[in-house]
């Protein structure tokens, strides 16, 4: 079994004649191999790694203290065993396949245990709201006044709202249970697009388990999100694609097509940017395909290099170029001669797929999300602007690590979070080496290549505080790349040291290192470990005060009151309380509730926006959307000065003439606006 | 024509099962969930692979990825198709629309494969899942230590390490109504608690209440209506004082009405 295994493993493709070899060695491995190899003891101890977990969790949310060592054991017990079973030569490809799936689901299940009465990710928060919206309504597109943009794709919240209205389950439990299945098709389609590419079960196994080390997977990748199920449509996408360049027969053809632009179709009705980077990863391959861009490249870069060196003129170049342009013009007209054409049609209806995804990502930009322009730009803007001070000295950078809330990473915790993408960079050239030995040839590897190397230049945007989250968000879409990359230095590796444990166990120990470097690098780690949002008193349970003030709203206010207040409280009250909430740059609610003095526009503002409620919480943990909504753990007492408002900004409003104080929970106070949002300007 | 195969048939059947069941027993939980599931998950999807694929050369992932994804997508167009013909993103048209979607691409699958002289052309033969009476133990396992896992994470937890709270809240019954109150007291204290309420209007006591006995999670609420001799002119406030701290207030509440 073991020599079948390898030598599937060792088959280079690329050519099609490859091809057809790893098909026919593939069909026959399959109809002999019918193990499930250590599948069921593996599932075991992810299962005991799990417990860990949940009662680590289950400590942190009790206020018996953080047990971080208890977590990462719990992580490391899941992954390294699956990581030592993937990267042996003997398991068959279905115990491979299997083992991708366990691993991809246990660790969904931690982001589960994290948060099992209810969404407290910010994001979460705002969709749930769009998926209840749904439910109550039968239509889309119900503004969200918290995250204006996500009503406008769908995606998520339209499947949601069918298994809701269908099974009667709760948005909650349908999400849980969607995003389960969009995981189980990420970890699918990670496995069976990296086999695609490169021959190897064993090889697509590891790449899939090195994916699961990037730094969103464990908890930002599994939320309820439209991301959460863009993405695994988008790799689908890129591996029907794939398989289609692959297959030999035609109706393989339009059947592989045709699946391509229903999830392209998905996708774009459903995230943004992973739709705009699906479209230019497209675009990419059928420009690559077309034009033979790589090549291109190579040209111009040698050019360049003998014009530096003078041994050519700018009057040669620009000659060269005119003689080449009438070529590039057959080239995409398709009247090229045989030897090129015959390169783009190893890849036929590449460029037609981009095509449709282009079109159908930019139309539903244009008619329907035109809104999404205004709010992606300042954050790509903001990141530039950031990035170019930065290098200027305008601005000093990030500080990495810094401590949060009084949590301050200990010392290992950076050492590994730093040492994990050192360990990236030095295995990212042997990976590339090995590649750039059998698959260069192929644009989509090609491609690979370049997001894995555009994966440490992204990383650069993590010392900016403007950009640190787009860098951050990008690491999911790059690491497809480098975990592809990586994994044929863990092969070659793995199986170049075969005669000493001791150094499989440093590959093993380098893959863990990878994989809690990234949760570090990932995830805010005052919120790592679950958090208290309700607690029990007897029979009777007893949410946080945030929690309370949002059902507190909608049971005796009513639903759809125009709510001003912060980050954290905002979500609750438009999920849970149902209401209208202005939060963040939305109607100055910042500047507002910020300040020690109360503006003179602001009267105009509220009568603007039709502003009936101001919520205050005089916490500053309240403006933190990923923290703001638990219990404070107080051990019994007040919570500190240090961590409140100054009473001149959160008492500001008890001073105003004709605004009514009429909730206080101790932390949060509610004032009725109304009278100042009917009538005159406020002095 | 041929005859369908086996798993068009199945599929047909539990298409229309599912749609039946929902919405004729709607009032029985586990069935909808059960009904629920695979036509949102796994029916739309499948038949439609099975039409693009009617010579079956797909292996069991493949086909189990295409079966998931496309269902997740058919379910996504589908609601916007919906939404657009102003039908209604409702449980009925949920049902019926997933289910005749599923027929349809089934019937096409059944076209497709009856058009075919040749006989299907077999994916890779894989063995069925028999796990050895080692390996279903061990499965068994895992799904029991996986459940106590999840059943811990989502046990109650006490209250330690954190504080409970009060809240005290007055409206005025209706809007712009100042002679009409409602005044609330909702205990999150982790233990019994007494408070006293005082009412004043322009600064005079107008209503007392000496002791509230709440328990964790109780809630008090009455309502105030005042004498026309009481009119508002300043403000209606609420003080609220804990017993085992009488003289400092605890929460406050203010009403002012427009001058």
């Amino acid at each position: 079994m073991g020599n079948i295994e390898q030598i599937i493993d060792t088959i280079p493709t690329g050519s099609t004649s490859a091809r057809h070899a790893e098909g026919d060695t593939r069909a026959f491995a399959a109809s002999r191999v019918d193990s499930w190899g250590r599948l069921a003891v593996l599932g075991l101890v992810s299962s005991i790694g799990l417990l860990l977990v949940a009662v680590s969790d289950t400590l942190s949310r009790s206020g018996m203290g953080r047990y971080d060592l208890l977590f990462w054991l719990g992580l490391i017990t899941i992954v390294m065993p699956i990581a030592a079973r993937l990267a042996s030569s003997t398991p068959a490809r279905r115990e491979r396949i299997s083992l991708v799936i366990l691993l991809g689901f246990a660790l969904y299940l931690v982001k589960v245990m994290h948060s099992p009465y209810g969404f407290t990710f910010s994001d979460e928060l705002a969709h749930s709201y769009n998926a209840t919206q749904i439910v109550r309504t039968g239509t889309l597109f119900t503004p969200n006044p918290v995250l204006p943009v996500t009503p406008l794709y769908p995606g998520l919240e339209t499947i949601t709202a069918a298994l809701a209205s269908l099974s009667g389950l709760s948005v909650f439990d349908a999400g849980l249970v969607i995003i389960g299945v969009a995981r189980l098709i990420l970890m699918l389609a990670l496995f069976l697009f990296f086999e695609q590419l490169s021959g190897s079960a064993r090889l697509a196994g590891i790449a899939a388990l090195l994916y699961a080390a990037n730094a969103n997977f464990l908890f930002w990748s599994a939320q309820f999100s439209y991301e959460s199920v863009a993405l695994p449509l988008a790799v689908l996408v890129i591996f029907a694609t794939t398989r289609r360049a692959g297959a030999d027969k035609a109706d393989q053809h339009v059947g592989l097509t045709l699946i391509a632009l229903l999830c392209i179709a998905a996708v774009v009705i459903t995230h943004h940017v992973t739709a705009y980077l699906l479209a230019f990863f497209l675009g990419l391959w059928a420009l690559i395909v077309r034009f033979r861009v790589h090549l291109l490249f190579i040209d111009a870069s040698r050019t360049l290099i003998r014009w530096y060196a003078g041994e050519t003129s700018a009057q040669q170049i620009s000659h060269k170029i005119r003689q080449r342009l009438p070529s590039l013009a057959r080239q995409w007209t398709g009247t090229a001669k045989p030897g090129i054409h015959a390169y783009s049609s190893s890849h036929p209806g590449v460029g037609e797929v981009a095509l449709f995804a282009l079109v159908t990502t930019l139309a539903w930009l244009i008619f329907v999300a035109s809104p999404t322009i205004n709010y992606l730009s300042p954050v790509i803007g903001g990141a530039v602007t950031s990035i170019t001070q930065i290098i200027t000295g305008e601005q000093s950078g990030r500080e990495l690590f810094e401590a949060i809330r009084g949590y301050v990473a200990p010392w290992w915790e950076r050492l590994i979070a730093l040492g994990s993408i050192g360990l990236m960079l030095l295995a990212t050239p042997l990976g590339l080496r090995r590649i750039w030995q059998q698959f260069r040839e192929h644009p989509v590897v090609q491609l690979l290549m370049a997001a894995a190397l555009a994966y440490f230049v992204i990383l650069i945007l993590r010392f900016s505080p403007a950009a640190w989250e787009t860098g951050n968000r990008a690491s999911e879409f790059l690491f497809i790349g480098l975990a592809f990359v990586v994994a044929f230095a863990v092969v070659d590796l793995w199986d170049s040291w075969s005669a000493f444990w001791q150094s499989r166990a440093l590959v093993l120990g380098s893959i863990a290192a990878l994989f809690v470097g990234g949760v570090i690098a990932g995830w805010t780690p005052y919120v790592r470990l679950s958090r208290p949002l309700q607690v029990t008193v007897g029979n009777v349970t007893i949410e946080s005060q945030s929690m309370t003030t949002a059902l507190w709203m909608r049971a005796v206010l009513g639903p759809h009151n125009r709510v001003l207040t912060d980050e954290s409280n905002g979500r609750l009250m438009l999920t849970y309380g149902d209401q209208s909430t202005l939060v963040g740059r939305n109607a100055s609610a910042k500047d507002i509730l910020g300040a020690s003095e109360i503006p003179d526009w602001l009267g105009k503002v509220f009568r603007q926006r039709d502003v009936r409620y101001i919520a205050v919480d005089r916490r500053l943990i309240s403006w933190d959307n990923m923290a703001g909504y638990y219990f404070d753990e107080t051990n019994g007492g007040p919570v500190a000065s240090t961590e409140l408002f100054d009473p001149g900004i959160y008492e500001k409003f008890d001073a105003l003439q004709n605004v009514s104080r009429i909730y206080d929970s101790g932390n949060i106070v509610i004032y009725d606006m109304k009278v100042m949002t009917d009538e005159a300007p406020i002095n | 024509m041929k005859r369908p195969s086996i798993d068009l048939i199945v599929l047909t059947v539990v298409a229309a099962l599912s749609a039946g069941l929902i919405l004729m027993t709607p009032e029985i939980p586990v069935l909808r969930v059960i009904s629920a599931l695979p036509l949102v998950f796994i029916l739309p999807g499948y038949a439609l692979t099975a039409a693009f694929f009617p010579t079956r050369s797909l292996d069991v992932p493949e086909r189990l990825l295409f079966s998931l994804g496309l269902s997740l997508a058919v379910t996504a167009i589908t609601g916007l198709a919906l939404h657009v013909a102003m039908v209604g993103l409702q449980t009925k048209t949920w049902a019926i629309t997933l289910a005749t979607f599923t027929l349809c691409a089934g019937l096409i699958a059944w076209w497709r494969q009856s058009r075919r002289r040749t006989a299907p052309i077999a994916a890779p033969r894989e063995a069925p899942f028999r796990p050895s009476i080692r390996e279903g133990l061990l499965f068994g396992l895992v799904i029991l230590v996986a459940g106590a896992a999840i059943y811990l994470a989502r046990m109650p937890t006490p209250p330690s390490g954190v504080s409970g709270y009060t809240l005290l809240w007055m409206i005025p019954a209706n809007d712009g109504d100042w002679s009409n109150f409602r005044v609330g007291v909702d205990s999150k204290e982790f233990t019994p608690t007494s408070y006293r309420l005082q009412v004043t209007v322009d600064g005079q006591a107008v209503k007392e209440w000496p002791e509230l006995n709440l328990a964790p999670g109780d809630s008090w609420q009455t309502s105030i209506e005042l004498q026309a001799t009481q009119a508002v002119s300043g403000s209606v406030e609420a003080v609220l004082y804990r017993l085992d701290s009488p003289d400092a207030v605890y929460r406050h509440v203010k009403l002012q009405p427009k001058k």
